[in-house]
């Protein structure tokens, strides 16, 4: 393709990385999925530089640079929407497949596709 | 009264979740939305209820049974209901490509600063299309299967290269002689070289115009050079010809945003009703120029046009409190996107992206591009969106690529990260050209996305305006259903 | 209004009547009355001669002289005579606007506000009746209506009717009423959709956005699916279809989420009616329930109406006076639906747009607005304001009676009753 892909942010859970990190918060892993925190950090890593990396049962998110409160506070937001969106997708992926299959069975039928 | 009685409708049965995304807009406000496109805003308390299904709120279970974000444990309805909704929803897709722009010439009078292509020597034609390519083009053409066929005429001056727009426009109707497609011609132009031989040939063959009118005659003749400063005087006169000639609907007008245009959006609107139209499309900061030099990141600027947008968006509506009827096409293509069930036309807010699949552009020499900024870049030596030639490709070679492929999967926003659970997207789009001049990536990472940025700021402003505002319900259930 | 029932004056009929079902013609030797024409003729039978005059002397045959009240009828019209010839009942007339077949009085709704209420016996006579109808009407009569109770409970005797409708009058309009439940059996509504032909539509209620209203308004558990998945299923089978939504305090306030609901999930449909409550039947029983001013409900019904006309949904409001509605939605304001039903109110005299209005239906004597007014062109109170003007009405003429009630002179005969 001919461009060529930018990290623009630090997340990393495999990665050497040369930074002081700050334990900023950590998630029970029994409660909270790895990709939960994943998106969490992923969404404030517009403006923070988060990583994940797991300790025992928890997953720790440590940050490169101080995080105030409020910074804090909507990452573990995030986190527990992300948790929730899982659930949601869990419980009603049958009717989701479903209504899309049906969908696009009707779709194809229609285009007469040659 | 009656045997027969049900007791008051106070008494939900049980209900479950339908599939449905959320997003929190501010510290009280959810949107949430289903696979359909239909939404609903709910405060915090609400959405609580929604979240842990349990309902203290019968008025609230209504309400999300209503819009399929609920379903009783005995309905025999609503997945039938959905699926019908979705297949509306994207039935439009399998078109394919409807819009095919022609790069006539790079020839052009004029220099405007945001312009990346043209060539000022007006006489010669090493810059304009030739014959042979421009029959080629129409191959590819006719080879998309949607039934709605536009074809564009761009430059450089579209109008300069005239003789080929002729033979286009004759060519292309005698390939369509059984009347299969519906075809429709635009010329975008500046107007400068109109006279009466076009006018006739477009009268003749329902040829409709796009021009540029950035706004008041100093901010456009600032942005849009020319010997003899007189940009907006020519504009202005040739779109009083074409009206008088073809009539009030042929000539369309659509502005360029810069930094000068910035502060003075009531200027600009006020511009475009005294000169009769009666949509305006408040269109976004481009990119291509400062920032793609630079491959910097400006949320500065963006944040600018926001305001910029939003001032002019509650400018509009008031004019139209007070009786002059004038549309916001910006707003108008978002609130189709929210109001009605169905995706709309417009290639720069779709996915699947509508480079490629729903634009196609050929350039002057051959050469074929996924969309008009994909041109762009090429002449800043970026080719990644050009998709092949017509002298070697057939719209199958050029749409069935490997590389293009990737581009459109890559970009896909349901697969997208942040995308695939965002409670916008339905009403969102994939810009692959935009994300790669930006940030180096199709995919785009939406968290220092102007693109998400505008989408995330417009739609909630677009929805608190519907739900407390009466009048503006109706007037923007009018722009959505135009 | 016109009586659609009537007492014979005179009935000389020796012997039971074997045929009930009548087309009138003008008679060719006794002018002034009219010759039967039934279908078919059971050997030995005669059909009685008809007339709306007094004077018939040497009759030989079996006479009817006509109802005083039904001497509008006509040559073409079709009517029912009972048995024993004392009944006579107006089933299809050329100059009536709506001719409404009732097919049978059982139904599997019970809705609060129904103007047929529902009776659970066997009426299938009603449903023999039809067909002789169908075969006696005029090849050129324009419409004619299929109602109940609930048509479709009669299965395949109903799609056999549909059928007879569309051979035996072909360029005749054939507009059904149907709660639409049993639409949602496909093979049903296949069987349908094959004999339905040209220019036959369904009209089916809708009270409700979700399950809870609709079901409640109609009395039935599972109702609104099952109508909804009737609809689809005749959308499917690209039949003609209408919803129809009566417009009272439970269905009021929610009719902007019941056009958006429409607009969004039913957009095939060919067009929206939506109507003024008729205070018959079980309305007037349930009133307490169901009477809302239609002012409260002003700004709701445009912007609903809007919503399904900006959606490409064609759009009728009916029994509503102009006075009621927003003047941005007159455009949809059906003038009349019935020839036989409407009334205008003696403030009406004096409004500048009367001639447009449909007036009331002969039920709002039994309750109706207290809010009529004299408007304007452009929709404003001629008078200034929205309250009564004090008009004495003349106690010879229908009067209504206003909600909340106001005193009014005695009525016609002093007592209410059921009308048709």
């Amino acid at each position: 393709m001919g461009y060529e892909r930018k990290r623009l942010s630090g997340v990393s859970v495999d990665e050497g990385i040369d930074y002081d990190m700050i334990e900023v918060v950590r998630f029970d892993s029994r409660v909270t999925s790895l990709s939960s925190v994943r998106k969490g950090i992923y969404r404030m890593s517009g403006t923070l530089g988060l990583i994940c990396r797991e300790d025992g049962s928890d997953f720790v998110v440590e940050s490169n640079a101080e995080l105030n409160q409020l910074e804090i506070v909507t990452l573990m937001r995030h986190v527990n929407d992300y948790q929730l969106r899982e659930s949601i997708s869990q419980e009603t992926a049958a009717i989701r497949d479903a209504v899309l299959a049906a969908a696009l069975i009707r779709i194809t039928r229609e285009h007469d596709f040659k | 009264m009656t045997q027969r009685e049900i007791a008051e409708q106070s008494v939900p049965k049980s209900v479950n979740w339908l599939p449905y995304r959320f997003e929190r807009l501010s510290s009280d406000e959810v949107l949430v939305s289903n696979i359909a496109g239909e939404w609903v805003l709910l405060d915090g308390q609400q959405f609580d209820q929604l979240a842990t299904l349990s309902f203290a709120d019968d008025d609230l279970v209504k309400l999300l049974l209503a819009n399929h974000i609920l379903i009783t444990e005995d309905d025999r309805v609503s997945g039938r209901l959905l699926s019908l909704k979705l297949a509306t929803r994207i039935r439009q897709l399998p078109e394919l490509t409807g819009l095919h722009i022609f790069v006539v010439t790079l020839r052009c009078d004029h220099s405007c600063e945001y312009c990346q292509v043209s060539r000022k020597n007006s006489n010669s034609t090493e810059h304009d299309m030739s014959w042979d390519d421009a029959a080629r083009a129409l191959d590819i053409v006719f080879s998309s299967p949607s039934t709605n066929l536009k074809i564009e005429f761009q430059g450089g001056e579209s109008l300069l290269n005239f003789e080929l727009i002729k033979r286009v426009v004759v060519e292309a109707k005698r390939r369509n002689i059984d009347g299969s497609r519906n075809l429709s011609f635009v010329i975008a132009s500046n107007l400068v070289p109109l006279n009466e031989e076009i006018l006739t040939f477009a009268l003749e063959h329902s040829i409709y115009f796009s021009t540029s009118i950035d706004g008041p005659e100093e901010l456009h003749n600032s942005n849009r050079s020319r010997p003899g400063r007189n940009s907006y005087q020519l504009a202005t006169d040739g779109i009083a010809s074409i009206r008088k000639t073809l009539g009030d609907d042929y000539v369309s007008a659509l502005m360029t945003t810069t930094e000068r245009s910035l502060d003075q959006p009531e200027a600009i609107i006020d511009e475009y009703v005294r000169l009769g139209f009666n949509e305006v499309f408040l269109r976004f900061l481009s990119p291509y120029g400062h920032a793609v030099k630079t491959r910097a990141i400006s949320r500065y600027g963006n944040r600018q046009w926001m305001d910029f947008y939003q001032r002019g968006l509650k400018y509009i509506i008031e004019l139209n409190r007070s009786g002059t009827e004038v549309v916001e096409v910006l707003a108008s293509i978002y609130l189709r996107k929210l109001l009605v069930n169905d995706c709309g036309g417009y290639v720069d807010l779709t996915t699947p992206t509508g480079a490629g699949l729903g634009a196609l552009v050929y350039n002057y020499d051959g050469d074929v591009y996924a969309s008009d900024e994909g041109r762009m870049l090429r002449e800043m030596g970026d080719d990644s969106f050009k998709l092949g030639s017509v002298r070697t490709h057939r719209y199958k070679d050029l749409i069935l690529s490997e590389r293009f492929l990737d581009v459109v999967e890559d970009s896909y926003a349901p697969s997208s990260p942040m995308c695939s659970d965002c409670a916008l997207e339905p009403f969102c789009g994939s810009d692959p050209v935009f994300h790669h001049s930006t940030q180096g990536d199709v995919t785009g990472f939406k968290p220092l996305s102007d693109f998400c940025e505008r989408t995330m700021t417009l739609v909630p402003l677009l929805l608190r305006l519907y739900r407390e505002d009466r009048f503006c319900r109706d007037l923007f259930t009018r722009w959505a259903t135009r | 209004m016109i009586e659609l029932r009537g007492r014979s004056e005179i009935a000389q009929i020796r012997a039971p009547l074997k045929k009930t079902v009548f087309r009138l013609e003008d008679h060719p030797e006794v002018s002034g009355s009219f010759q039967l024409v039934s279908t078919g003729t059971p050997r030995g039978f005669t059909p009685p001669l008809l007339s709306f005059s007094q004077d018939i002397d040497n009759w030989e045959g079996d006479l009817i002289i006509g109802p005083a009240n039904m001497s509008y009828l006509k040559s073409g019209d079709v009517i029912g005579i009972t048995a024993d010839g004392r009944f006579l009942d107006a089933l299809w007339r050329g100059n009536g606007t709506t001719n409404t077949l009732l097919l049978t009085e059982r139904c599997d709704n019970y809705c609060l506000m129904c103007s047929q209420p529902p009776r659970d016996r066997s009426d299938d006579w009603l449903l023999d009746q039809a067909f002789e109808v169908i075969s006696l009407m005029p090849e050129n009569a324009d419409e004619i209506g299929l109602s109940g109770g609930e048509p479709t409970l009669y299965g395949s005797r109903f799609i056999e009717l549909v059928a007879h409708v569309r051979s035996t009058l072909p360029v005749t309009a054939l507009h059904i009423l149907s709660n639409g439940r049993r639409f949602s059996d496909m093979s049903f509504a296949s069987e349908y959709a094959r004999s339905s032909g040209d220019g036959t539509m369904v009209g089916i209620p809708i009270y409700g956005a979700e399950y809870s209203l609709h079901d409640y308004v109609v009395q039935a558990a599972g109702a609104f699916d099952e109508t909804v998945d009737g609809i689809l299923n005749l959308g499917e089978l690209g039949q003609s279809i209408e919803i129809r939504v009566v417009l009272h305090a439970l269905t009021a306030p929610h009719i902007v989420d019941i056009a958006r609901y429409i607009a969004r999930n039913l957009p095939f449909v060919d067009q929206v009616a939506l109507m003024g409550l008729e205070m018959m039947g079980l309305a007037r029983h349930n009133l307490n329930r169901l009477w809302i001013e239609p002012i409260d409900y002003l700004e709701d019904l445009a912007e609903a109406t809007q919503i399904l006309d900006s959606h490409g949904i064609r759009t009728y409001i009916y029994n509503h006076q102009l006075c009621t509605l927003h003047p941005d939605i007159w455009e949809f304001a059906v003038k009349s639906i019935s020839d036989w039903k409407n009334e205008y109110d003696p403030v009406c005299s004096d409004c500048d747009v009367v001639a447009d209005c449909g007036g009331f239906f002969h039920s709002a004597k039994y309750g109706s607005s207290s809010s009529i007014f004299p408007v304007l062109a452009d929709g404003t109170p001629k008078f200034g304001s929205r309250s009564i003007p004090t008009v004495v009405s003349d106690s010879k003429i229908w009067s209504r009676r206003k909600i909340p009630l106001v005193p009014v002179e005695a009525s016609e005969n002093g007592q209410i009753d059921d009308d048709h």
